[in-house]
């Protein structure tokens, strides 16, 4: 199942443990973003709006931040739909964190923590693929 | 397997600012494209189709929850009694009673409007209950329908064909006028209130503001019918400038809803008097311009405020100046804020602290006040062009040395950035 969300925690680490209590299994995210807060909660706003079709509306009277199956959204659609978004805004803080740092499970609590020292050993230019 | 979004504020720290940063507008080069929005308006009339029953059971019986309920009741061989549907029948005006416990008061000025526009192709059914088989019927729906109707006949003002002469003639029936009327027959004393309810709230689905400016839309497009005062037509004109600045009108639960496009504030829009016309062009040209297709319902207030206090002094709102000045004041919110929400976030919180300040409850902001912050940064930040006297407003001052602004109720880190930056 593919989905979506936002921290502004400093750790990711509380967010996916979040989301691994709650089914109890470990959880990953398969791709982070890093920004200032007010382009990044904004990002987030758009996927949550313009993709609100897509997301799943069962086990609530709201829609989640899950993407309903039934649309058949590959994560390569969420990347792009992204990547546009960032790049044609243009969100100009907001990066990608890099490949080899990925996926961001339950046992890398404080991977990041160098982060705001050293954003470009972390962080890569978000491109159109 | 979640894309996740990580923030942080600190980005901009670290960094050793010697000199003030120009901040500049960066154009939005997002495309918009309004042909992957469903929008109900823009179909022509020989596309729209007139549905069948088989069609509109087809597609409810699709919804989850809604073919959940149906399976319940099969599955427990719940059955409901036909013959208890309520029956058209025609009465006497004489025979209908309003039962006090059941009806709100008669409402002078109602009674009056629908006088004054009487069309009676336009009358419905009195809805009734008639209690253990008696001759009282007890309205409970449509009482004003009933009076004017009543009235009308007794003044002599209703006529119709006589069927044996085929001529017309005034009705002289008094109260023993026949009217149709829909009669549900039950021995519940109580049902009259029941019924009332459900026809008045459960059981209704009142238009939204949507479904007006949809037939007001239609009615004009399609038979120019320009409506009472021209409102038609002026929903029209409406349209086809939301359409043609990227702000498509749909309705509450629509599910293209959010995309890049789309306005759910049609109810914002129809406020707009004829008079009014060129602030709303303003609102939406301006919004468009600056963000593309994303219609927050704040760009009402703001640009609305804007547009007002430069038009309210005689002031241009077009020209190479004043555009100069718009793209620096949406490079104040797009550096600071990032966006039309996102400052509307930051307003509410900078309002609230505001009003802590000064020991009074919280509220909502005020519609310039975000208008009013981005001013006070315009000036902060150097800018030259007038502005409105809103700037001004928004400052506390309890005594004469004593002035708590607004601004400062801003995050520290913006109002530091704001005093790193220039225009």
């Amino acid at each position: 199942m593919l989905g979506y969300g936002i921290t502004t925690r400093e750790d990711p680490w509380d967010r996916v443990m979040e989301y691994s209590r709650s089914v109890a299994a470990p959880q990953q995210f398969c791709n982070l973003y890093y920004g200032k807060v007010s382009q990044i909660k904004d990002l987030e706003r758009n996927v949550k709006t313009q993709w609100n079709k897509f997301r799943l509306d069962e086990f609530s009277d709201k829609k989640l931040e899950w993407l309903d199956p039934k649309w058949k959204k590959e994560l390569i659609d969420l990347e792009n739909f992204v990547a546009d978004q960032i790049i044609n805004y243009p969100y100009d803080t907001i990066r990608k964190v890099k490949k080899e740092f990925m996926p961001f499970s339950v046992d890398n609590q404080g991977r990041f923590a160098n982060i705001t020292t050293n954003p470009d050993m972390f962080l890569d230019e978000v491109k159109l693929t | 397997m979640i894309t996740k979004f990580i923030t942080s504020s600190k980005l901009s720290k670290g960094k050793a600012v010697t000199q003030k940063t120009q901040i500049t507008w960066t154009p939005n080069r997002r495309k918009v494209d309004l042909s992957q929005i469903d929008d109900p308006l823009a179909k022509p009339k020989h596309t729209l189709v007139n549905k069948k029953v088989n069609q509109l059971t087809n597609e409810i019986m699709a919804d989850k929850k809604f073919n959940k309920q149906i399976e319940f009741y099969k599955t427990n061989n719940i059955t409901f009694d036909a013959d208890a549907i309520p029956k058209f029948e025609k009465h006497k005006l004489s025979e209908l009673l309003t039962p006090e416990e059941v009806q709100r008061l008669l409402d002078h000025a109602h009674m009056t409007g629908i006088v004054t526009k009487f069309d009676p192709r336009l009358l419905s059914p009195i809805y009734v209950v008639r209690l253990n088989g008696k001759v009282e019927l007890f309205v409970f729906d449509s009482m004003h329908t009933l009076t004017s109707v009543a009235v009308l006949i007794q003044e002599g003002l209703m006529s119709r064909t006589n069927t044996k002469t085929g001529k017309r003639e005034v009705i002289t029936d008094g109260l023993d006028f026949e009217y149709p009327c829909w009669v549900i027959d039950t021995d519940d004393e109580s049902f009259p209130m029941v019924a009332a309810l459900y026809r008045n709230g459960d059981g209704s689905k009142p238009w939204g503001p949507y479904d007006y400016h949809r037939v007001y839309v239609r009615s004009y497009e399609f038979y120019g019918n320009a409506g009472p005062a021209n409102s038609y037509e002026l929903a029209y004109q409406k349209q086809k400038l939301m359409v043609r600045e990227n702000a498509v009108p749909l309705p509450k639960g629509h599910e293209d809803l959010g995309m890049i496009g789309t306005l759910g504030h049609i109810e914002a829009v129809s406020e707009y008097k004829p008079a009014d016309m060129p602030e709303l062009e303003f609102i939406m040209t301006t919004n468009n311009k600056y963000w593309k297709g994303t219609n927050d319902a704040s760009m009402f207030g703001f640009y609305g405020n804007l547009y007002q206090g430069f038009t309210n002094v005689n002031q241009p709102t077009s020209g190479k100046q004043f555009d100069a000045f718009l793209n620096e004041l949406h490079a104040v919110i797009k550096t600071f804020f990032t966006s039309m929400p996102e400052l509307k976030s930051a307003t509410t919180a900078a309002y609230k602290d505001w009003l802590q300040k000064q020991g009074k409850s919280t509220g909502t902001p005020p519609y310039n006040c975000a208008l009013s912050i981005v001013l006070k940064m315009y000036v902060r930040l150097g800018g030259k062009h007038p502005v409105p006297s809103d700037v001004n407003m928004f400052v506390y001052s309890p005594s004469s040395n004593v002035k708590i602004d607004i601004y400062d109720s801003l995050p520290l880190s913006v109002r530091q950035d704001v005093n790193n930056s220039t225009l």
